[in-house]
């Protein structure tokens, strides 16, 4: 039997003809499914925010009809305009988003400076700390849900803290609160529990950028006799920038888009919109209101916001972006 | 003495300091030690306490679970709530209920990953080691989607499903998720770091490009593979929004999904709502610890996204 040694050339379509053919051919499903439901799912959200389609009716061009009616444009001056349900809803998404993204970056970081240092156990916390991360959010909801009420855990341990601490010194007593029913106390309360679930997930993001540091620039910093702080502040922070930058990025689109939490955790972002969220109107108006128009448009509205964030971002933390 | 040292040449000022390192720990060293392992200890107690209460709430009767003050172990263990949970809720015809959501969740998830596997691969294959006109601005688009919020898409998704009549059938979750932005993005990353000699003798005995695809570069590519299928899993797995609004009927339900019905249908019983969870608990769990390693992995591959 011969040995072949080369192909044998097909006949009519040269080598690279035939890769450019396979490349297409290879890239095809994805294309498909990226048209359909991700392209084509875009420009048609687009088509429907200009007309007036419900779940039942046929829709009907409206030009900027829908999104006057989101935006309420003055039709009784300010307000309504704060009275309207969009505006309330941007309003608790931009304080959770900028709550929540601020502290579970810092706290990463903290923590990942702290089991990056030499510490016993650090593969034990590593391990452990990572369990909230890979939890659904549903089920973290549910038990938070659990823990946040009247008689749960946390109104528990805050009375047996205060009355160690102030309720003995000055014999104030702790009012346990029913965290998800208090229009001041709701969103804080999801906000915490969204911080608790996030910085382990980033810790390790940042974990892995602080072991990419070599020791000798500590070291010639300890040369140079640079305190701890002073060390964390000139070295290691600016090295972690693109870090930084990336988790601010993806925190912040994750925190403009909180849904699962308002849903399973309050009574349709309740009490009195009080974490009614972009995410959870954009569902509400189309799935339970029949808004489907209304619905499509708050969503481009979520997207152009999510979009101006980044590049504000991008302005003060990417560098490569200034130079 | 500060000022001096650092105007002294170099060799006695690292002198200076090696000694100072020699010297032992300081009594700030150790309270700082004390401070820092403190911290880390309530840490632990906060991440991991909710999951522990809710593990030993759901052996807790409705009445105990919802006690005040608290309790922390249960006064008698009921390890019949998880009985109650897997055979209470029953569709129409006496059929239970949980045992297919759990089903619906593995079946979901267990497709998600082999055809997210197969696809993301073959296109970052194209991506990485072919070349064809238009691929750079391709691969572009579809790593800019990343950018999309999923919400924006829910509701043409909908719509668009809902035109091909699939609306409440498993392919509404298949199709769609069958392929994903960051599968390609980490799988092209990590075929363009392999060396292209292999590749070239595979060219030179003859194979076809799908056949150097298939039995040269993905063999190759298995821990990137590895740490994808694990993501991805743990993503259909926890997946929740999207199958809330296209799957509509009980029997559909993936167990994420049917956590929340049970939430609505069980309100007087959250010990049963948190036995349920556990279901979805403990796989997740165990799978992370069997294969942590990729998780942080996964992340690192994360990282370079930006």
């Amino acid at each position: 039997m011969a040995i072949q040694v080369a192909p044998p050339p097909r006949q009519g379509m040269s080598r690279k003809t035939r890769e450019s053919l396979t490349g297409w051919l290879f890239i095809t499903p994805t294309l498909i499914i990226f048209g359909l439901f991700t392209f084509g799912a875009m420009i048609y959200a687009f088509f429907i925010s200009f007309t007036d389609l419900g779940l039942f009716n046929e829709p009907k061009f409206v030009g900027l009809d829908t999104y006057g009616k989101v935006l309420n444009i003055p039709a009784g001056g300010l307000g309504e305009i704060l009275n309207n349900i969009f505006y309330k809803a941007l309003g608790n998404t931009l304080i959770f988003s900028v709550v929540v993204v601020f502290f579970q970056t810092w706290l990463a970081i903290i923590f990942a400076v702290i089991l990056n240092s030499k510490i016993r156990f650090r593969n034990f916390f590593r391990v452990t700390w990572y369990l909230p991360s890979v939890t659904a959010s549903v089920v973290i909801s549910l038990i938070f849900f659990w823990m946040y009420k009247q008689q749960g855990i946390v109104n528990a341990v805050i009375t047996w803290v205060s009355d160690h601490t102030v309720g003995a010194l000055f014999g104030i007593h702790y009012q346990t609160v029913a965290f998800l029913d208090d229009t001041t106390t709701a969103l804080p309360s999801i906000m915490a529990m969204n911080i608790f679930t996030t910085v382990p997930t980033f810790m390790v993001l940042f974990l892995a950028a602080l072991q990419d540091i070599p020791p000798e620039v500590y070291e010639a910093a300890k040369l140079d006799g640079a305190t701890t702080v002073r060390t964390f502040w000139s070295i290691t922070l600016p090295l972690l920038r693109p870090i930084i930058f990336l988790v601010t990025v993806l925190g912040t689109i994750g925190t403009l888009q909180v849904f699962d939490q308002v849903y399973l955790m309050t009574n349709e972002g309740g009490p009195l919109g009080a974490t009614t969220t972009v995410a959870y109107l954009i569902y509400h108006q189309a799935f339970k209101d029949n808004h489907l128009a209304r619905s499509a448009a708050i969503g481009f509205i979520l997207f152009i916001i999510i979009f101006l964030f980044f590049l504000v971002q991008r302005r003060f933390l990417d560098k490569d972006a200034n130079a | 003495m500060a000022t001096e040292a650092r105007v002294q040449p170099m060799p006695a000022s690292a002198v200076e300091q090696s000694q100072r390192g020699q010297r032992g720990p300081t009594i700030g060293g150790i309270i700082l030690n004390i401070i820092r392992y403190a911290l880390l200890a309530l840490m632990t107690l906060i991440l991991l306490g909710p999951f522990i209460l809710a593990f030993l709430g759901s052996f807790k009767t409705g009445a105990e679970v919802l006690a005040w003050p608290p309790t922390f172990l249960p006064s008698q263990w009921h390890p019949d709530n998880y009985a109650q949970v897997w055979n209470q809720m029953t569709d129409q015809n006496g059929n239970s209920l949980f045992p297919r959501w759990l089903l619906n969740s593995v079946f979901l998830a267990g497709t998600h990953v082999v055809l997210q596997l197969f696809l993301c691969s073959l296109a970052a294959y194209a991506f990485a080691r072919l070349h064809f006109p238009g691929q750079k601005i391709v691969l572009t688009l579809i790593v800019a989607t990343l950018m999309i919020p999923g919400v924006v898409l829910l509701i043409p998704k909908y719509l668009i499903l809902n035109k091909f009549g699939l609306v409440n059938t498993y392919w509404s979750i298949i199709i769609p998720g069958a392929v994903g932005a960051t599968g390609i993005f980490l799988l092209t990353q990590f075929f363009r770091a392999i060396p292209k000699d292999l590749e070239e003798a595979a060219a030179i005995d003859g194979a076809s490009l799908f056949t150097t695809y298939w039995r040269v570069i993905l063999p190759l590519a298995r821990p990137a593979l590895a740490t994808l299928a694990i993501l991805e899993f743990q993503g259909a797995w926890n997946s929740f929004q999207n199958e809330l609004v296209l799957l509509n009927t009980q029997e559909m339900f993936p167990l994420t999904v049917g956590l929340s019905f049970l939430k609505g249908a069980y309100t007087g019983n959250i010990n049963l709502i948190l036995a349920a969870s556990m279901f979805n608990t403990v796989p997740a769990v165990l799978i992370f610890i069997f294969f942590s390693r990729y998780f942080v992995q996964g992340s690192t591959y994360a990282g370079v996204k930006g």
